[in-house]
């Protein structure tokens, strides 16, 4: 038996091929507490990201070393300070992974790509003829094909994986739409794109989005709240979103719904009589959620999210500024009427990425 | 004021590319000395190169003290407390003599880091940061030395691969020399002035990327 102090050093994980699977391979913690701090922060360097993990130097050298070996990092050009030595930051690369998300909604499938750093690349909307298991199966695999077809080989082979969210509940729901949530979608897309599938609630999922890529990005404290026919909050605290029994509050029914989103989308605000009903309702039950929320918790930051134009969405934080207290700060999702699927595509990011859970 | 010890062979030492043995770099032309003048004011430069130093063998024609190891530890005594140690080796232990394969020339440098974790050289005894420095391959061409490195050319294309999963076993610092200079080909294994202008340039941004608290000293 050979002293084992001196055996030969495992085989280091090397990327022999640029844009290979290398990066699938699941990251150890201390990378993905790495990576969560890159997607927090924008250029650190590895100073800075040794005093906020509490790793030491050389471990964050060898943790960067890797993620530049699989493309995940770029460092940054070396910024010359007026005093003390140059110093290089290092950032996520863009174009260092790719996620697909997939949101099953009760007229149609939403669907986006993003990357790394969580922009957009592509998105699709497919209308669903009606909403039975096979129905939704099919919509599915279509569009993750359409939207892969967008991307080249080398894009494809740096996907994460595919996030798959649903809602709770669809309304009126019949047994069709109670199998179509029963469903096990997560295994039929795994069969057929062969990618990992991560599954969520629609709108947990979306608020995690936001601490990931959004409003929420260094905000531990806050209330999310999805605005559309329902009021669908979801608290988070100390950056933990809490996915238990939450509430949800109808603001009007579906039919009063979709006459508003079709006024919001020819344009009209003001005028028109569904969406300014709306938008009073909204603004009236939000702000005595937020009141009766402050009783027992304190908050500092409300973020509205609705599938609605980013113009609206400015005009329901505007509304909601004069009806809330000057010591909560309201803030519109940038993510615009996408969300949701924006939502189901961080899933692996967080999963795979990063060092918390979504 | 921190401290580096730069531990090499006659590329830390700074021996000329001429075939003239004695021959030396002014101190200021080779590496550690352009190093000193990036980063002087804030460092203790300290040049420890030796010619014909390997990395953990006695060499039975040129002497055992050209045995990195065995200088190591008191070399490191002499000049502790030190708050980072450079070791650039391996191209010695290239010779055919010391029929060595690149992995197994890795493993000696990772013995050398071991030696290093087993001391408290470091400030308020720590372990001092450690940068393992591949050098460059040689030359295709060795000149009057192509016996001595009979065979180095290919296994000195392979050293920064095996010294980089040194480094990731042992989880120190790693710089590969070989991407911002190369051997001269005057002699085939030397560094030239440029050489040793870019390699401290080089050093010294590792260095600061390796990023320093603030002292409170």
């Amino acid at each position: 038996m050979p002293d084992m102090r001196f055996a030969p050093p495992p085989t280091v994980r090397v990327a022999e091929h640029p844009g290979g699977m290398n990066q699938v391979l699941a990251r150890s913690f201390n990378e993905r507490l790495i990576m969560s701090l890159l997607l927090q922060h924008e250029g650190m360097t590895r100073l800075q990201l040794g005093q906020e993990s509490g790793l030491s130097a050389q471990t964050i050298s060898v943790i960067v070393r890797a993620l530049e070996r699989d493309n995940l990092v770029s460092k940054g050009e070396a910024v010359r300070g007026r005093i003390g030595p140059p110093t290089t930051p290092i950032s996520l690369n863009p174009n260092g992974a790719f996620s697909i998300g997939l949101h099953v909604d009760r007229h149609a499938i939403e669907a986006t790509i993003i990357n790394f750093v969580g922009e957009p690349v592509a998105q699709s909307r497919s209308p669903l003829a009606v909403l039975d298991v096979q129905t939704v199966q099919d919509t599915l695999t279509g569009t993750v094909d359409a939207l892969l077809s967008e991307l080249g080989t080398e894009q494809r082979a740096l996907i994460a994986g595919v996030g798959l969210t649903l809602p709770g509940r669809f309304e009126a729901g019949g047994p069709e739409e109670q199998a179509v949530l029963a469903h096990d979608f997560e295994e039929d897309l795994r069969a057929h794109t062969g990618f990992e599938v991560f599954i969520q609630n629609d709108i947990t999922a979306t608020a995690s989005a936001e601490t990931l890529f959004g409003q929420a990005k260094r905000i531990d404290d806050l209330l999310f709240c999805y605005v559309c026919e329902d009021l669908k909050p979801r608290l988070i605290l100390g950056g933990r979103i809490y996915t238990g029994a939450t509430p949800q509050i109808s603001i009007c029914d579906s039919k009063a719904w979709q006459l508003t989103h079709d006024a919001i989308a020819s344009g009209a605000l003001d005028d028109d009589p569904a969406v300014s009903q709306w938008r009073g309702t909204v603004v009236e039950k939000l702000g005595s959620l937020v009141q009766s929320l402050g009783t027992f918790a304190k908050v500092s930051e409300l973020i509205v999210s609705a599938p609605v134009p980013k113009s609206i969405t400015d005009v329901l934080v505007s509304d909601l500024k004069l009806k809330v207290s000057d010591d909560l700060s309201v803030t519109g999702s940038q993510f615009g009427p996408n969300a949701l699927a924006y939502g189901a595509a961080t899933l692996p990011i967080h999963s795979r990425f990063t060092a918390e859970s979504p | 004021m921190r401290s580096v010890l730069c531990y090499g062979d006659s590329n830390t030492y700074g021996q000329t590319t001429a075939n003239k043995p004695d021959d030396r770099y002014p101190h200021d032309v080779r590496w550690p000395g352009v190093l000193r003048g990036l980063i002087g004011n804030e460092w203790l430069v300290i040049e420890e190169g030796l010619s014909g130093r390997t990395t953990v063998s006695d060499d039975e024609i040129e002497g055992s003290e050209k045995n990195g190891r065995t200088y190591l530890r008191p070399c490191i005594m002499s000049h502790k407390p030190l708050d980072l140690i450079i070791i650039m080796l391996g191209t010695n232990d290239l010779k055919v003599r010391f029929n060595k394969t690149p992995g197994e020339i890795a493993m000696g440098v990772g013995a050398l880091v071991s030696d290093i974790k087993s001391m408290p050289a470091g400030v308020d005894g720590k372990i001092p940061e450690i940068l393992i420095v591949a050098p460059p391959p040689t030359a295709l061409d060795l000149k009057e030395w192509s016996d001595v490195f009979l065979g180095a050319q290919e296994k000195s294309r392979a050293l920064a691969r095996e010294y980089e999963r040194i480094a990731e076993a042992h989880e120190v610092h790693f710089f590969n020399a070989g991407l911002v200079v190369n051997s001269s080909d005057e002699d085939g294994f030397h560094l030239d002035v440029q050489a040793h202008k870019d390699l401290g340039h080089a050093i010294a941004e590792e260095i600061a990327a390796i990023g320093w608290p603030e002292q409170n000293d």
